[in-house]
């Protein structure tokens, strides 16, 4: 383990147990590393376990969900092994989440100051004063226009763009060193979009944020993300710093994803995202492989020679 | 042929906080067999210009007419001879279909308010199934047992069993992941192709417009500010809004970056208070004293409508770009290379 890694999973393998008769195996074997400062986009359809990493990572799986195997590192400390007083001193202030549909995230019935305010009186240990300081500078940070009369505004008087923008704040406002951003920014519109992407581009860089940043949208991860990686059914089948995946996508399905996303009628044909329709490489006997090549430096693919 | 003619429209929806103006005077057209979209971000009127057309709710003042003859309250959507021919497929795919009918049932639906005898449907419901792509088996499943993105073909098959002229698609793909969005816009194609219905493609994806529309209406707080033919406004956009909105597509290549130049600012504001001058004051790059007093006409430059002062100082800032095709290009080349060598290697 080099100082310079933020987080780093390790064979990270999630189970909602029970679920539908048998259980579902949501997560697999899952790893990879966030250098400091840098960001990791993962990408994958509805249902591929992106939100079940995220949540695994602050250990907030939803029920029945649990993490059985593998390890989260994060600044050397295990977070799977943590007891919940020391995952409390890291939550919140050190890691934080940002989900997408900012509005359930907010309480309607308290004014966005409140809500700020509470969160860096519990976990900073800030006074009144100190707390109100700290809202309004946060809220000027994510370039919330008339910050000083928002701070008592209620989340019903926000459009989406402007709520996710207190959502971004809320994780931000205790100075952690990690963000995950879970779809934080489906359902806004693309001028929207634009705007907080941005936002968010300059605070990784001035607070040196290590960022994973989870979403649909492969686009976005192309112009975001320092690395990639392609999740399907829980596994990672193609993982590589950003350059080298768009010059030498070799994954059936990251080229399957890419057509898609070109609206290329003729390549989708050739390229599915039905493990069935893989050439032996990347499925042989009905299953995908237990390991990954590196075909180039950093450039992970789950495939047999 | 026009089978679809919206004439000034105006839509104020009457609230508690004030009067919403939803829409400030819309005009469209459409030809039979073709796609129009109509893009902007939300809040720009583009559901309830949906709505309106298939009359949903009826417009305060201007007229719609659909194959020549004006729908409103004496001939409505219900009229004999209108009804089944325009319909809706909505955002939700659940919107459309009812969680306590069996999938096959909730197709045939819209057959029983058109009187067509029961013994014909199954044969209808066959082909418009077929069309979609969905199995016989998934006919007799309940919506909650179906994903996403055969619910929302579901959706579209029950738009398509009375045989419509014009399907209004209220963002269609917007629920779905890529790879299922890809496949209902190729299957839309393909069921224009064949049936020649005419779409009104509503979306605030702008790669999906690119590629399925022949025109696009670009709506900006309930106005028209560029129509025109899609591949023009694609490569040149000539109103401010046009270009914020195509500058902000990410396309799948890090290598194409957004061009910064001309970015939009802010936020969309209230329909309630509009603006005296330009809609998009507040917003625009490169906005002058003149746009905050006056309004701009929809007037016609060159080959489409622009609603816009400086239209002709936007020609000189926008440079005709072929952006778009040389992505869809060099991604062909690429793919191309990719899978002969693939093939090479035995890899496929
Ligand atoms: N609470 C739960 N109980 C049982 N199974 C669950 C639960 N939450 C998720 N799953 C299952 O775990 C798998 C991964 O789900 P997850 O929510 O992580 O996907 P995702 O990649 O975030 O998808 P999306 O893009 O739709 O948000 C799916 O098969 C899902 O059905
Ligand atoms: N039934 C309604 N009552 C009041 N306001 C409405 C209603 N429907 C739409 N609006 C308002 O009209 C404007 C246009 O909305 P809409 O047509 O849904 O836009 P879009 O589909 O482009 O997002 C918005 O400001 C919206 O809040
Ligand atoms: S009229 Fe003025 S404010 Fe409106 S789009 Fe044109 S330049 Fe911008
Ligand atoms: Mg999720
Ligand atoms: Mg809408």
């Amino acid at each position: 383990m080099t100082d310079s890694i933020s987080l780093s999973l390790n064979n990270l393998t999630v189970d909602y147990p029970g679920y539908k008769g048998s259980g579902t195996i949501a997560v697999k074997d899952v790893s990879f590393s966030i250098e400091k400062g840098k960001v990791l986009g993962l990408v994958g359809e509805s249902g591929a376990g992106k939100t079940s990493i995220a949540r695994a990572i602050t250990r907030q799986l939803v029920e029945p969900g649990e993490i059985t195997a593998g390890e989260i590192i994060f600044e050397n400390k295990n977070i799977v092994s943590m007891s919940q007083k020391e995952l409390r001193k890291y939550l919140g202030s050190q890691i934080s989440l940002i989900v997408p549909n900012p509005k359930s995230e907010l309480d309607p019935l308290l004014t966005i100051g409140r809500q700020l305010g509470d969160v860096v009186k519990t976990h900073l240990k800030l006074n009144n004063k100190e707390a109100r300081e700290a809202v309004l500078k946060v809220l000027e940070a994510v370039q919330i226009p008339d910050h000083n009369s928002r701070y008592s505004a209620y989340p019903h008087e926000l459009s989406g763009g402007m709520a996710q923008r207190v959502i971004i704040a809320m994780s931000l406002i205790c100075n952690p060193k990690f963000v995950i951003s879970d779809d934080a920014t489906s359902g806004l519109d693309v001028t929207v979009q634009r705007e907080i992407m941005k936002l968010m581009q300059n605070i990784i860089k001035e607070k040196d944020l290590s960022v994973l940043f989870i979403t649909r949208d492969i686009g976005l991860a192309a112009h975001f993300c320092d690395h990639l990686g392609l999740l399907f059914r829980g596994q990672i089948v193609e993982i590589a710093p950003i350059n080298s995946f768009f010059k030498n996508p070799i994954h059936p399905y990251s080229l399957a994803l890419l057509s898609a996303f070109s609206h290329s009628v003729k390549w989708r044909k050739v390229y599915s995202t039905d493990p069935q329709k893989w050439s032996k490489e990347f499925f042989i006997n009905g299953n995908v492989p237990d390991s990954m090549i590196e075909v180039e430096k950093g450039h992970l693919v789950r495939m047999i020679r | 042929m026009k089978i679809l003619e919206v004439n000034d429209v105006v839509k104020i929806f009457k609230t508690k906080g004030g009067n919403v103006r939803a829409l400030n005077g819309v005009s469209l057209d459409i030809d039979e067999g073709k796609t129009v979209g109509v893009v902007g971000e939300s809040g720009s009127g583009k559901t309830t210009l949906g709505r309106l057309i298939v009359g949903l709710i009826n417009p305060d003042t201007g007229s719609i007419s659909f194959e020549q003859r004006s729908i409103g309250s004496k001939v409505n959507i219900r009229h004999p001879d209108i009804r089944g021919k325009i319909q809706l497929v909505f955002q939700e795919p659940s919107e459309s279909l009812d969680p306590r009918i069996k999938v096959g049932d909730s197709i045939c639906e819209p057959l029983r308010g058109l009187g067509i005898e029961k013994s014909s449907w199954n044969s209808k419901l066959k082909i418009v199934s077929e069309k979609v792509s969905l199995a016989e088996e998934q006919l007799s499943m309940y919506p909650s047992q179906l994903s996403a993105g055969q619910q929302q073909r579901a959706g579209i098959a029950r738009a398509l069993i009375t045989d419509p002229k014009l399907i209004v698609l209220d963002e269609p793909t917007s629920a779905l992941d890529p790879t299922a969005r890809a496949e209902i816009l190729s299957m839309l194609q393909d069921v224009q192709k064949e049936f020649g219905v005419s779409y009104i493609y509503i979306s605030h994806d702008l790669s999906t417009v690119r590629y399925l529309t022949d025109e696009t209406a670009v709506m900006y707080l309930g106005e028209i500010v560029e129509f025109g033919e899609t591949s023009k406004i694609f490569s040149r956009p000539s109103h401010p809004y046009s270009t914020g909105l195509l500058s902000s597509i990410l396309l799948p290549d890090p290598e194409i970056v957004m061009d910064e130049s001309l970015e939009l600012s802010g936020e969309i504001p209230s329909p309630i208070n509009l603006p005296k001058g330009c809609f998009l004051e507040s917003r625009c790059p490169i906005s002058t004293k003149e746009c905050s007093s006056h309004h701009p006409d929809l007037i016609t430059s060159d080959d489409r409508l622009v609603r816009c002062f400086e239209v002709e100082k936007m020609k000189d800032i926008v440079q005709p770009s072929s952006k778009f095709e040389d992505f869809d290009k060099s991604f062909d080349d690429f793919m191309t290379k990719r899978y002969s060598s693939s093939v090479q290697a035995g890899n496929n």
